[in-house]
């Protein structure tokens, strides 16, 4: 049985940094779909989405509310929460929010994390069916 | 006369002629009635004569035609009537002429009559000649009966010589008169004496006819009517007298008769009236007086002279009389009886008097009498006056309605006022002030309470003043109270109101004091003076209250601005309002923030100066206190500030470190790929220097913020440098409802400057006006203005409508912030940026918003 490629949404106002995450993402055979915005991602369906990654500091509605408004409409979704700043990224995990990397993040760390997270999901699917 | 002698005949007649009719009734013959015609003849009147001569005439011709035309058996006896006829004819004619001649006889015995009278006689002819005058006639005239021969004749000379000239033509119209109708004659005239003197004579005669009726002649009389005539002219010059004195007397006078029918009116009374006797006269001969009297005025006067005409009372009476003009006059009317000897009343006389000006004077008296009464009972005051020794003579009735005091209440029984108004604490004093007053004769005035109707007491002036005589003696006191409670209260109310002004001024927590308008002080409140430690009067003597009290008490460093402060309120009436600090009286110098304004007049004068000081002290050192731990504060977050300006720097680093990490990686793996993906490695390998030369550029940046090199600069046109930075905060500005304006002088130079770091500065400065009209409720406009100031220096400007800068030096140092989630580093920055440029960066607060302003040099200079 043939399985589709994995997709993984990515979330960042810099295009400089969707546009080295999709080649990353799609090095690893990953469907990559860029998004410049919160409300962009919100737009559109996320049914076909395995995973998230998201800057936190977005215009708007910010990485962190993302994660929320995600979480309630796809329970479950790996989300992946990347910044600049690494004293918002000490904050974050303080508060015990998993799946977190600081930029400049190591992109092996990231595709391996990413990978766990699909593969988990994909047994799960199994499981299911 | 003639009857007489008619009388002596009559029985022989009747005898004669009954014989003869006798006779002819025997003998049968007519011869018999010859006595009865004989007797008939006697006795007729001479015109019968005449008709019986006819008859017998007419007779005898008839019998003698009767006795031709007959048969002769009758013609005897015709015969015999004719001879009867002729007979009676005849005797007729005898007895006639016997009968005229008796008769003259008569009238010469009457003449010898008339001529031995003792009177002055005459007679005349029927065409009236004088025919006799008698002897005392003559005697009285004195002229001779031999030239007497003028009264017979025709000539009246002698006439004019007697009969005093004014009388002769009107005797001489009387005879004339008399003549042609045969009356009586009758005249008074006067006749010369023989002495030359004439005498009034009534002349009378009478016509005289004989028995057959014709005229026989004048005769008459004079009579010596002298005495009488000259009694009748003295009674007439009497009542001529009389008359002009009742006409001359200045009344109109005026009688009736005893039943009140008017009889005489005076010339002045018609004059007076315009009315004559017969006006006041009704037509049944009674008085009438509505014509000359006021209509509501004559039926009483009619009533009372009717009244005093049937008693008897003398009439009295004042009413309007009217005069020839028209108008009324009051006019009074006086009337007594005149009584005869038996006291019947013969006449009424009256006069009446004018008394129009009496009484109008005596009305406007009056008038003016009771105008006064009713003044002095309406002004508004109470008034009494007293005898010059004090006693109550009159109080009006403003007096007794106010103080429910009549004159008895306020006379004692010794006729001394009582005083009884007056309330009883003043009592005594007001009554030995009066007295003292009645007792010299100095007029005085007091205040006391006084008593009202309702039992209460106000406050009152009195006034009391003595009226003088010509001996400047007093002849009454007078004296007005005034109610003057309201004013006392008034008064009080003020004293109680200043008196608690100033007790407020002088408790108030605060220094109060007040100056002239031009600055001297003239009153400080009680804080103020134990502050200083010194009362005003101390600095009685020096040239300057103003200037000894700031020497005095002002800081020495803080003297200077004070004067000049002070003095430019004076000079423009600006209110004062400045903090130095004063001197206490303990030598401690405090600070104070003194406030003065300026109180004006109705016109806008400065009348004063009222000066408020506070002491501030504490405030002053609390807010030291306050500055000295904001320092410390802005110190605090200068350190957290730079940790979050290396947080920021670490941001800006690690997105393009982040891209170029991540693209290596995928680099990585492209070329790691079975089969290799070269061709997305190459283009992953072209991001990555991308990201990493990005990356150096951030760095680099910083390192020029922190370096202010004068590095990268290029001649550029500011207009255009300008328009890009609007271009890219377009969005922005629009985003914000804020336009921005931008104004460039034709004439502008261009520059040599890093034009990224102009525009940094530039999009800083937009942002931050931008920023502060957030607040604002009006438009939101930014003007960019670039100006060439000389040759050597162009300036631009950004302005903004915001509420300006709050602490201009301050804004340009590193980390200093008014926003929430500012850094305090941008305008640090962007004054670097200028200063590397040789140019200035400044502030400026205009009347609505700020303005920042940057110079740059035309010229390039060199920067080490």
């Amino acid at each position: 049985m043939h399985r589709r490629r994995p997709a993984i949404a990515v979330v960042d106002d810099d295009p400089r940094v969707t546009e080295s995450l999709e080649d990353l993402l799609e090095s690893a055979g990953y469907a990559v779909c860029c998004f410049s915005s919160a409300e962009a991602l919100l737009a559109c369906d996320l049914s076909d989405v395995d995973v998230l990654i998201t800057d936190i500091g977005l215009p708007n509605v910010d990485g962190l509310q993302l994660r929320n408004i995600v979480m309630r409409r796809r329970p479950g979704l790996p989300v992946f929460l990347i910044t600049g700043r690494h004293e918002i990224a000490d904050q974050t995990r303080a508060k015990g929010i998993t799946g977190f990397f600081r930029k400049p993040f190591d992109g092996a760390a990231l595709l391996s994390a990413i990978g766990e997270a699909v593969g988990a999901q994909t047994n799960r699917g199994t499981d299911h069916e | 006369m003639t009857a007489e002698r008619s009388r002596q005949y009559w029985l022989p007649a009747i005898v004669a002629s009954t014989v003869g009719i006798l006779l002819c009734w025997f003998m049968n013959e007519p011869f018999g009635l010859l006595a009865p015609v004989a007797a008939i003849y006697l006795y007729l009147p001479g015109r019968a004569v005449w008709w019986l001569r006819a008859a017998w005439i007419i007779a005898l011709l008839g019998s003698v035609v009767g006795a031709t035309s007959v048969a002769s058996g009758e013609q005897d006896r015709i015969l015999q009537w004719t001879a009867f006829f002729a007979l009676a004819l005849c005797i007729g004619e005898i007895i006639e002429i016997k009968v005229s001649t008796i008769f003259g006889a008569d009238a010469l015995e009457a003449m010898l009559i008339v001529g031995s009278m003792p009177a002055y006689t005459w007679s005349a002819s029927p065409d009236g000649h004088a025919t006799y005058v008698s002897a005392g006639t003559f005697a009285y005239t004195g002229l001779q009966p031999a030239t007497s021969g003028l009264f017979h004749l025709l000539d009246n000379a002698a006439w004019r010589q007697i009969i005093h000239p004014d009388d002769y033509s009107g005797l001489m119209d009387k005879r004339r008169e008399s003549l042609a109708l045969s009356i009586p004659f009758d005249t008074e005239l006067r006749i010369r004496r023989h002495d030359g003197v004439y005498r009034w004579f009534r002349l009378y005669g009478s016509l005289s006819r004989d028995h057959k009726g014709r005229q026989a002649g004048w005769y008459g009389t004079m009579i010596d009517i002298e005495e009488r005539k000259v009694a009748e002219q003295t009674l007439q010059h009497n009542k001529r007298q009389l008359q002009q004195l009742t006409d001359a007397v200045p009344a109109a006078i005026w009688s009736t008769a005893s039943d009140g029918t008017p009889t005489y009116v005076n010339k002045r009374f018609m004059q007076m009236t315009g009315a004559t006797i017969a006006d006041v006269t009704a037509h049944d001969g009674s008085l009438r007086l509505d014509i000359i009297l006021h209509p509501d005025d004559a039926e009483g006067a009619m009533a009372a002279f009717k009244r005093s005409r049937d008693t008897g009372e003398p009439y009295v009476r004042r009413y309007r009389q009217i005069r020839a003009n028209g108008a009324y006059h009051w006019t009074e009317t006086r009337a007594e009886p005149l009584r005869d000897q038996s006291g019947t009343i013969i006449n009424w006389y009256g006069q009446s008097i004018d008394i129009h000006d009496q009484v109008i004077a005596q009305h406007a008296l009056e008038q003016s009498e009771r105008q006064l009464q009713l003044l002095v009972d309406a002004v508004p005051a109470m008034i009494w006056s007293t005898t010059p020794e004090g006693q109550p003579v009159f109080v009006n009735k403003r007096f007794m309605d106010v103080t429910g005091t009549t004159l008895e209440d306020a006379t004692g029984p010794d006729g001394m006022p009582t005083f009884c108004t007056i309330h009883p604490d003043y009592r005594a004093d007001a009554r030995s002030a009066f007295m003292d007053a009645f007792a010299t004769g100095v007029p005085c005035m007091m205040r006391y309470p006084q008593l009202r109707s309702d039992g209460s007491h106000r406050w009152s002036e009195v006034r009391v003043e003595p009226s003088r005589g010509e001996n400047d003696e007093v002849l009454q006191w007078y004296a007005v109270c005034v109610d003057i409670d309201d004013q006392v209260q008034a008064h009080e109310a003020l004293l109680q109101s200043e008196r608690s002004l100033r007790q407020l001024v002088e408790t108030l927590p605060a220094m109060i004091d007040c100056a002239t308008p031009d600055g001297e002080p003239i009153y400080r409140s009680k804080q103020l003076r134990e502050f200083l430690g010194y009362d005003l009067d101390l600095l009685d003597g020096e040239p300057s209250r103003l200037d000894a009290t700031l020497d005095a008490g002002v800081h020495p460093n803080d003297l200077q601005g004070v004067k000049e402060r002070y003095a430019h309120s004076l000079a423009t009436g600006e209110p004062y309002a400045r903090r130095h600090r004063l001197r206490r009286f303990d030598g401690e110098y405090r600070w104070v923030e003194t406030r003065a304004g300026p109180m004006r007049d109705a016109a806008g004068a400065i009348v004063q100066w009222n000066v408020i000081c506070l002491d501030i002290d504490g405030e002053m050192r609390a807010q030291e206190e306050l500055r000295q731990a904001q320092e410390k504060l802005a110190r605090a977050s200068q350190a957290a500030s730079l940790a979050e300006l290396s947080a920021s720097i670490a941001h800006e680093v690690n997105q393009p470190l982040a891209a170029i990490v991540a693209n290596s990686h995928a680099c990585q793996r492209w070329l790691t790929a079975s089969p290799p993906n070269i061709e997305r490695a190459h283009r992953t390998v072209e991001r990555v220097i991308r990201d990493a030369n990005g990356a150096a550029d951030v760095v680099s940046r910083i390192r020029a913020l922190f370096r202010q090199s004068g590095e990268k600069r290029n001649m550029s046109e500011l207009r255009h440098v300008i328009a890009e930075v609007c271009d890219l905060i377009a969005e922005e500005a629009a985003r914000r409802h804020t336009r921005i304006a931008i104004d460039v002088e034709s004439e502008v130079p261009p520059v040599a400057i890093d034009r990224v770091q102009i525009q940094q500065v530039l999009t800083n400065l937009i942002r931050n006006g931008i920023d502060a009209m957030d607040a604002a409720a009006g438009d939101k406009v930014i003007h960019v203005r670039v100006s060439c100031e000389n040759d050597d220096t162009v300036e631009i400007s950004v302005s903004d409508l915001g509420s300006g800068v709050e602490f201009p030096e301050k804004v340009f140092q590193p980390f200093f912030s008014t926003k929430e989630q500012g850094m305090g580093m941008g305008l640090s920055i962007c004054r670097s940026i200028i200063d590397a440029h040789g140019g200035n960066l400044w502030v400026e607060n205009k009347s609505q918003g700020a303005t920042f302003a940057f110079s740059l040099p035309v010229r390039s200079r060199t920067f080490a």
